[in-house]
């Protein structure tokens, strides 16, 4: 059992840059890798997007509950950049080992593709708001006290 | 004089051994537990204010009376050991470091406000600890979202705030735990206790004191999580007639997207300090705010441009062992050997694999864990600045400051200054806090 008071997780950084512009958010929550693709012609519309560890099903909407147009069969290019930007964002290792993927077999975001499972057909409207609250830690007040507390973690 | 320090000092064996027992309560939860060392607990506290609380707490505990008030008292008991070995370990550092603790005549705090959301955190906390970090399910942590989210608008709880949005989001990322092994178990229990206490109430902030005399800033770290970020600049402050190690902190809450050298962009009030910074150049402070224990509190308005400094020197002369440097100590409920960061200066060593190897023998292992210089970045450098840290029974050195072959110095963290000296057009910052005001503004 580790002895250690501070963070293992080494915090990634990879040496490619993430596209927010595209891609705003995505995270890795319980069982889906989920996130947020920006609209390429409309700004107001931003599409919600996951697909979901193990059975890598997906599905993709727009944040007003609207099918994407471009589910046919296998994901969408939302889908598709909201995985590359995860994998920029986390790293390959960590957004594998969260889907369940075997690493020895799947070694880049296309491979993972290919495997995809199905359209779950379930729109995930929460993530939107997740996204919201994630762009209202922004509007927070920035402070100028000292915070021990915030030792642990070591970054 | 440094080739002490390896020695350990007498109890803290003991009180680690204390510390990991207790925290096994916390595994797999008190329901129906049984754990020897809470019966153990008051004698160890005998002759202590918290003696006569710890033995009512235990044995309501042990009949499975859950109130938050005995968990309350756990995490008191559990900050004592921490903080005595803080102390221990403290102590044991200035000595062989030839310094003396400089006395503090902090006044205890005494929490005078209550507010209904740190009674939610405690009840939250409670939680926790009932089903034990084994057999955590995330309902029982994302139960806490919405009290954690008001913690974050009020500015008296950023420091709660900050800290449970890491706790919360780490335990979540960590979910199911599929084997009691890969519990952080210290590190839990660690940020558990720290969090109890800290919501037992609200304190006003101690008195500060104005200071007045030269800034040398010589280091900057982040600490951060994926919502949060903290920078912290360290500087000499030479006043009148005392050498002191200071700091300055800024915070922000930050989307989880903004990663790498990019942190730095959410900080341009710390612009001018980490410019003096880069160039060596030190500052004038008159009448700048600072807490009993060296944290200044910036104010534009008590500060000027002073004069260009060797950072290498000025480090040397005020941190090197055996200098009378002044350094005070945390206030008691923050003490843990997770915040000892002794100042030292070092020359006449080698880098041998990731240690440093001193010509008279002690060796220092390298910080790796957090963000300091890296073994290649002072792989032929002839002096250091780092902090004196502690971790899993072992004391490391995090390098922040250090000299090229070239002869001219280099910091940990430059990259992330030097995008904040010239902040680019666009950054995840910049469209993520546009993309923030067309949305939220709706």
């Amino acid at each position: 059992m580790p002895l250690s008071s501070l963070s293992d997780a080494q915090i990634y950084t990879s040496t490619e840059k993430r596209d927010v512009k595209k891609v705003p958010f995505v995270e890795l929550l319980e069982n889906r890798l989920q996130g947020i693709v920006s609209s390429g012609s409309d700004i107001e519309r931003v599409y919600v997007s996951y697909f979901e560890a193990g059975s890598l099903n997906y599905c993709c909407s727009t944040n007003n509950n609207r099918p994407c147009g471009g589910l046919r069969g296998s994901p969408c290019g939302h889908l598709g950049a909201l995985l590359d930007e995860a994998i920029i964002q986390f790293g390959f290792e960590t957004v594998g080992r969260f889907l369940h993927i075997d690493m020895t077999q799947t070694d880049s975001a296309q491979a993972i593709l290919t495997r995809a499972g199905h359209n779950t057909g379930i729109f995930a409207g929460e993530i939107f708001s997740r996204f919201l609250s994630d762009l209202e830690l922004l509007e927070l007040p920035n402070s100028h006290i000292p915070l021990s507390a915030m030792t642990w973690f070591n970054g | 004089m440094l080739e002490n320090l390896t020695i350990e000092p007498n109890g803290v064996r003991a009180i680690r051994t204390t510390i990991a027992d207790l925290d096994a309560c916390f595994l797999y939860g008190f329901v129906g537990g049984r754990y020897e060392i809470l019966d153990a607990l008051p004698s160890l506290f005998e002759s202590t204010p918290l003696h006569r609380r710890i033995q009512d707490s235990v044995q309501m505990l042990t009949q499975n009376t859950f109130v938050e008030a005995h968990f309350v008292t756990l995490a008191a008991a559990r900050s004592a050991l921490q903080g005595t070995l803080y102390d221990l370990l403290r102590h044991h550092a200035l000595a062989a470091l030839g310094r003396v603790s400089s006395a503090v005549n902090a006044p205890s705090i005494t929490p005078i406000r209550t507010d209904p959301l740190l009674d939610s955190t405690r009840e939250w906390l409670m939680e926790l600890a009932i089903a034990g970090f084994a057999r955590l399910e995330s309902e029982a942590v994302t139960s806490f979202y919405s009290t954690l989210a008001q913690l974050r608008t009020n500015p008296a709880t950023v420091s709660h705030a900050a800290m449970l949005t890491g706790f919360l989001h780490e335990l979540l990322n960590a979910l199911p735990v599929k084997s009691a092994d890969e519990v952080p178990l210290l590190r839990w229990v660690d940020l558990w206790s720290r969090a109890m206490l800290d919501a037992v109430g609200l304190a006003d902030s101690p008195t500060t004191i104005p200071v007045s005399g030269s800034l040398y800033p010589l280091g900057a770290e982040l600490h951060q999580h994926s919502r949060f970020a903290s920078l912290i600049v360290y500087a000499i402050l030479k006043q009148a007639d005392t050498i002191q190690w200071v700091r300055q902190t800024w915070s922000s809450f930050k989307a989880t997207a903004i990663q790498g050298n990019e942190i730095w962009l959410l900080f341009p009030q710390a612009q001018p300090l980490l410019e003096h910074l880069i160039q060596g150049k030190s500052m004038t402070l008159c009448d700048m705010p600072m807490l009993p224990n060296g944290d200044l509190l910036w104010d534009t308005q008590a500060v000027e441009s002073g004069k260009k400094f060797k950072p290498l020197d000025i480090a040397l002369e005020y941190c090197g062992v055996g200098q009378a440097l002044s350094a005070t100590p945390l206030p008691p409920l923050e003490r843990h050997p997770v915040q000892l960061a002794e100042p030292i200066a070092l020359t006449d060593y080698t880098i041998q694999g990731n240690q440093l190897h001193l010509k008279e023998g002690a060796i220092l292992a390298l910080d790796v864990r957090r963000s300091g210089l890296t073994q290649e970045e002072l792989i032929g450098t002839t002096a250091i600045l780092g902090l004196l840290q502690y971790d899993e029974g072992q004391w490391s050195i995090q390098a922040l400051l250090t000299n090229n072959a070239a002869g001219k110095f280099e910091y940990a963290g430059r990259a992330g200054m030097e995008l904040l000296k010239k902040p680019p057009k666009t950054s995840t910052v910049s469209i993520l806090q546009e993309r923030a005001s067309r949305l939220l503004r709706k």
